[in-house]
């Protein structure tokens, strides 16, 4: 947690899974066992370990989305020096991660409040540990009838015995203190042997390492009172299922002596210290005690592999949770939550990022920019898309669009086009350059495209789009799609043995967007027609893949242009060209002809599918020349200066 | 308590099951809705409660379980979508209930098997197994994505299949042992 927003979303997941823990305890109050009871509170205790929205996965999906519209809303007034409006709230440790700067504002100021809390609630219950050991050391030697009576009982019921006993005036019950070196502290007067045997039971499963556990969560979380009344109820539980086990030990009219001495301390006060167990732990927890004692023997036997399943259940619904799809706003959405909606839902891929940048083009939605805006126009992004809505601003865009000028059918909320990605070149920064092609749909008529040429970035887990162009209308008759020289492509190279090679590469990429909608009546025939899906896809993978290459090959010597078959792979720099060629997914032999001039040897195609592994322009091509009997294989680099 | 008790209250059991196992669509339409196998256990819990101490335990989970079903039912009926589905965690606790409901019924059932000395082995594993394939598809991996996986989610829901139609068999076996004696003419 290295902000208030951080924490905020940490203890909010935290409280939600308590909330469930509690429902659910509730519900199966009177048929599963103090065991489970006690038990299920590891579930919060490992939820408060780990950072909400690990791996994406959170138990409510909504509550991501109120702390970034609240965080969004009053981060945007203040110049914090912990967080920033516009990043997406993680939380990467669950402990406070405090750097020593001067805070910048209110929410800062509260962080550092937060983390001082902390460090503060921690003093305060060490302190009050030792002053409670101070306090023990100076309690005296019980009688060696007292002592002889805590070794029989250990012995009798086969528990360790505890390293110390000591007798403390003023004491009400007896309790055990101290995980490490083990003290049983009684009381002036003469103590029960069921009292001694709940009270080993304690040193004997470890109770007291809990205790500590606990103290050391509810520091952690020391303004959550949801949480310190989960942490009350739990050291109840444990309290409980020590009483189980005492049960479990005893016989007969034992068993009802044990409750009348419970019924005993019901009117005692609450005054347990950290680091310490009591079977004393104040009125109205030991009347829940008793009602749990009344149910001994009656939980439904043979149920410890069905409770195990239900609280494995618990588990996955506090600790997993769900990928938390949260829906993401219409174009025209528009306030805090749509925002923030937005911005939980930036892409995570580079098709998606892409997906996500056009339909905001194609519907003119500053949310959806807002969504893959690069972080340096970010803010202007966010701006535009809290402003409100104003449906004479989409009308002065439908009019001024490039879409409009080419004809492209406009279908609201969107121009009706699809769009695809030229030639994805690495930018040798984790990024890629390309160019963004809008077409008309399959069956509309329009005059030309668009296209505009685009950076794709990393940033942190999500992805951005740049433009670095004009979005630009061009006619049809200009323009020829992939493959053609008229669209961009890059060339590779290679010379050996007295021959030069110019390989073209064209490499087109997209999603398939198309949503059929059909329409039938009992008098006209079945038809479909295809409409854009409009909401973006951020996690989308690329679908569709067009290729285009095509090779001249001439000897060095004269200049002659030579006709050989010719075999291409796309390939890694350095790998070895005949792996490369034999193990392919995408091999391409060129056949003499087309891509527009000169003696070419050309090969195009379309593939399409969930499983591309071409989604981006190779690093180097394997090339494979047969020559008669004689074949070379080479490896073409990609020329300096990258696409034409 | 009389046999033919028993015996009707098993029958009960056993059809609550068939509706639970079965599921026959007529569009958005399910004719083997689940809130009606909650009716027969609701129905089975008054004939068997008294031979079984633990069993009338179960009555709240069941009237929840069959109202959840209702309103489920209900949704998908008109909308074609499941309401409780869309709240994660509302539908996780009832899963909870849905895993405890029916083991508590199928280990008070074998109780009741091996106290008049029938075998209860195969209940007992079928439960297991049952319960085990409810909390496994819930685990948050990628099914979908992963060959191994995927193959694995398919195995589990034969399996899981496979088990609920031994169990109706079972439960239809055991019913078997109780059946009343014809009235001599």
């Amino acid at each position: 947690m290295e902000n208030i927003w951080a924490f905020l979303l940490q203890t909010l997941t935290a409280s939600v899974a308590a909330a469930v823990l509690l429902l659910a305890k509730r519900l199966f109050l009177d048929k599963l066992s103090p065991r489970w009871q006690y038990g299920v509170w590891a579930i919060l205790a490992v939820r408060l370990l780990l950072p909400a929205g690990l791996w994406g996965q959170t138990p409510l999906p909504g509550l991501s989305v109120a702390v970034e519209a609240v965080k969004t809303g009053a981060e945007s007034h203040l110049s914090s020096a912990l967080s920033s409006p516009y990043a997406i709230t993680e939380v990467l440790s669950p402990i406070p991660l405090v750097r020593l700067i001067r805070p910048g504002s209110v929410t800062d100021l509260l962080f550092y409040l937060y983390a001082a809390g902390v460090v503060l609630s921690l003093l305060w219950f060490f302190l009050s540990y030792l002053a409670l050991r101070r306090r023990v050391a100076c309690g005296r030697t019980p009688s060696p009838a007292a002592l002889e009576q805590v070794k029989a009982v250990a012995a009798r019921y086969r528990l360790a015995r505890p390293r110390r006993v000591v007798v403390l005036p003023g004491v009400e019950s007896a309790f055990v203190c101290g995980p490490l070196a083990w003290v049983l502290v009684l009381p002036e007067r003469e103590v029960d042997d069921k009292v001694l045997l709940h009270e080993l039971l304690h040193l004997e499963y470890g109770d007291l390492w809990a205790g500590v556990a606990l103290c050391a969560l509810r520091c952690l979380h020391w303004c959550n009172p949801v949480l310190w009344f989960c942490w009350d109820r739990a050291q109840n539980d444990c309290e409980a299922l020590c009483d189980q086990r005492v049960l479990e030990r005893l016989e007969g009219e034992e068993r009802r002596a044990y409750g009348v001495i419970l019924l005993s301390m019901a009117d005692g006060r609450y005054a347990r210290a950290p680091g310490t167990t009591s079977m004393a732990n104040g009125g109205k927890n030991i009347k829940a005690r008793i009602s749990s004692i009344a149910r001994f023997k009656r939980y439904p036997r043979g149920m410890g592999f069905g409770s195990g399943c239900v609280a494995a259940v618990l588990a996955i619904a506090c600790l997993a949770g769900t990928s938390g799809a949260v829906d993401i706003p219409d174009f025209d959405q528009r306030g805090p939550l749509a925002l923030a909606r937005a911005q939980v839902n930036r892409p995570t891929t580079v098709a998606g990022a892409l997906d996500t940048y056009a339909k905001a083009l194609l519907c003119d939605s500053p949310l959806y920019y807002a969504m893959v805006a690069p972080e340096a126009s970010r803010q202007a992004a966010v701006e535009a898309a809290s402003a409100p809505y104003r449906e004479a601003e989409l009308e002065d865009y439908l009019y001024s669009a490039p879409f409009h000028d080419l004809g492209f059918r406009w279908h609201r909320p969107a121009w009706q086009a699809e769009w695809s990605v030229m030639n994805l070149l690495p930018d040798g920064a984790g990024g890629y350059t390309g160019v963004l092609l809008f077409t008309p749909m399959r069956g509309d008529e329009a005059q030309g495209l668009a296209w505009q040429p685009v950076a794709v970035r990393p940033l942190g887990e999500f992805w951005t789009v740049e433009p670095t162009g004009e979005l630009t209308a061009q006619l049809r008759e200009d323009w020829w799609l992939c493959p053609s020289t008229s669209t961009p492509y890059a060339t590779y190279t290679a010379e050996r043995e007295g021959l030069y090679l110019e390989v073209d590469f064209q490499c087109r990429l997209w999603v398939d967007n198309t949503v059929q909608t059909g329409s039938s009546d009992f008098f006209s025939s079945f038809s479909t027609s295809g409409y854009l899906d409009p909401k973006p896809r951020p996690h989308a993978s690329f679908t569709q893949l067009q290729t285009g290459v095509g090779a001249r090959l001439v000897s060095t010597g004269t200049g002659e242009a030579i006709s050989l078959p010719i075999t291409v792979a796309p390939m890694e720099p350095g790998d070895d060209p005949v792996r490369a060629l034999a193990e392919s997914h995408y091999t391409f032999t060129l056949s003499p002809g087309s891509l527009d001039e000169d003696p070419v040897q050309s090969s195009s195609g379309v593939t399409g599918g969930e499983n591309l592994t071409l989604t981006e322009m190779p690093a180097a091509l394997a090339v494979s020349i047969r020559d008669g009997a004689d074949t070379y294989t080479w490896t073409a680099t990609l020329e300096r200066g990258g696409q034409s | 308590m009389n046999q033919e008790q028993i015996y009707r209250g098993l029958s009960k059991v056993a059809w609550g099951y068939v509706f639970l196992t079965f599921n026959l669509n007529l569009g958005t339409l399910n004719v083997l809705p689940n809130w009606a196998g909650y009716l027969f256990f609701l129905a089975a819990i008054g004939l068997l409660g008294e031979e079984l101490r633990d069993l009338p335990l179960l009555k709240p989970f069941c009237i929840l379980l069959a109202a959840v079903d209702v309103v489920d039912w209900l949704a998908i009926l008109v909308t074609g979508e499941s309401l409780v589905g869309r709240f994660f965690l509302v539908y996780l606790l009832v899963v909870c209930v849905s895993i405890y409901f029916q083991f508590q019924l199928i280990t008070d059932l074998s109780l009741l098997a091996e106290a008049y000395g029938l075998p209860s082995g195969v209940l007992r594993g079928c439960r297991n197994v049952d319960a085990a394939i409810s909390v496994l598809i819930l685990l948050p991996l990628p099914w979908a994505d992963n060959e191994l996986l995927t193959v694995l989610s398919v195995l589990l829901l034969l399996t899981g299949i496979i088990v609920r139609l031994i169990l109706v068999w079972q439960l239809f076996t055991l019913r078997k042992s109780f059946r009343p004696e014809a009235p001599e003419a």
